[in-house]
């Protein structure tokens, strides 16, 4: 009934809704014929989230994203996507409380290491092996996750988020 | 003033400790009836998220790959009808050596692979049949090249299988002209190698390594992946045989379920 009533919280679950429907039919990025850096929309999502909106909460729904991401594509490891992105929106909320204190590119280059510590802990628990490709694979999906950020944080905030 | 204190604590602390301890024990048991119950409902649900998915690919894909089937079929046809005399031959002298049948007859269920994004390189596909199809857990999986895994959660309309290329996986193998047995692992990417092979085992490069039958899950002689190098290491008792999943894991539309 609180959702019912709470207009906030049942435009934050359609969202959620929507970008895990973009994010089944993103597209991927083909390096060779085996190896692919995919767009990963959810953890762009719990980014905006957690830089708008209560950490507690988002701290949350990062938890549920990553299971729900667990269950559909991990064998052994579920609640290795949930532990990651749970993680890493506490860490990026760190951004909003040093606001005043951190420059604009500060705080990109400070969200490029959590998104990259995202991908390359769970490349390292999936293959065991911390390769040259595992880390520019990490690279790579970091990277683009930043970027499609940045265009967001652009379009949608006039880069005034950061 | 110590219990005050207490509730004062970081309420995003408070999160991070809950949710880590959360993902920590659902990752320590992961399967617990209660998480595999879960995973059934979620690859079910997404079953009809993933629907538009199917839709598209079957408009966009299926024309040309019509054609190619048309061609390979033509081809297999030609390459049959040259087997069916070997089979006849192999037969008589069966019969000659009064051998019995080694092969059980297998059935396949073809199925649609449920492409999702939801991250690069997945350990685990989804595929649309489930158990109102009879699938159950543990069934061998294959593609038009060979092996691709096994079912490892079987929803109503949907089941989760289990990729070759995921570290977890290992099959039993048979080498060489005396059928020696090995384990196929895989490495990162389509790469793999191969457990186990003895020194005076004959393995060249471009073999095709077939799975042994060993175990309830595989049946026997279903292609797993070809031999790419062999070197014999002096320090080591076995050869180090590096091989390639045939399976075409990146381009997954069909496969078939082993029944």
């Amino acid at each position: 009934m609180y959702l019912l009533f709470n207009k906030n919280n049942i435009l934050n679950i359609l969202l959620c809704a929507f970008v895990v429907f973009v994010q089944s039919f993103a597209p991927k990025i083909y390096i060779t014929d085996s190896i692919n850096v995919s767009l990963d929309f959810l953890l762009i999502m719990i980014t905006f989230l957690v830089l708008l909106k209560d950490t507690f909460y988002i701290v949350f729904l990062g938890f549920f994203i990553g299971l729900l991401q667990d269950m559909v594509i991990n064998s052994y490891a579920i609640g290795l996507c949930s532990f990651i992105k749970s993680l890493s929106v506490y860490y990026i909320s760190k951004i909003k409380h040093n606001d005043i204190l951190w420059s604009r590119r500060y705080k990109f280059i400070y969200m490029f290491f959590i998104y990259f510590f995202h991908f390359i802990t769970y490349y390292f628990i999936t293959s065991t092996n911390l390769s040259f490709l595992v880390f520019s694979l990490s690279f790579l999906h970091a990277l683009s996750a930043l970027f499609i950020f940045y265009i967001f944080e652009k379009i949608l905030f006039n880069s005034y988020l950061l | 003033m110590y219990k005050n204190r207490f509730f004062l604590i970081n309420k995003d602390l408070l999160s991070i400790i809950i949710t880590v301890f959360l993902s920590v024990t659902i990752f320590f048991s992961n399967n617990s009836y209660v998480v595999k119950n879960v995973e059934r409902k979620i690859i079910d649900l997404l079953s009809y998220v993933l629907i538009p998915n199917k839709w598209y690919k079957n408009i966009l894909v299926v024309k040309n790959e019509n054609l190619d089937l048309k061609q390979k079929i033509f081809q297999l046809n030609m390459l049959n009808a040259k087997l069916n005399n070997y089979k006849i031959e192999n037969e008589k002298l069966r019969e000659l050596l009064l051998f019995k049948e080694s092969f059980k007859k297998i059935s396949f269920l073809p199925a649609n692979v449920m492409n999702h994004n939801f991250i690069a390189s997945p350990n685990s596909i989804l595929i649309d049949v489930g158990s109102n199809d009879d699938v159950t857990v543990n069934q061998s999986v294959l593609d038009i090249n060979g092996l691709i895994g096994k079912t490892i959660v079987s929803g109503e309309k949907s089941s989760k299988v289990h990729l070759i290329s995921d570290k977890n996986f290992a099959v039993s193998v048979k080498v060489g002209e005396n059928m020696d047995r090995a384990i196929f692992k895989p490495d990162l990417g389509k790469r793999g190698f191969l457990e186990g092979v003895i020194k005076s085992v004959k393995i060249n490069k471009d073999d095709i390594i077939y799975t042994s039958g060993l175990g309830e899950i595989y049946p026997p002689d279903i292609p797993v992946c070809k031999v790419i190098t062999v070197n014999d290491d002096s320090d080591k008792p076995y050869l180090n045989v590096i091989v390639e999943i045939l399976a075409d894991l990146s381009n997954l539309n069909y496969v078939f379920v082993i029944q």
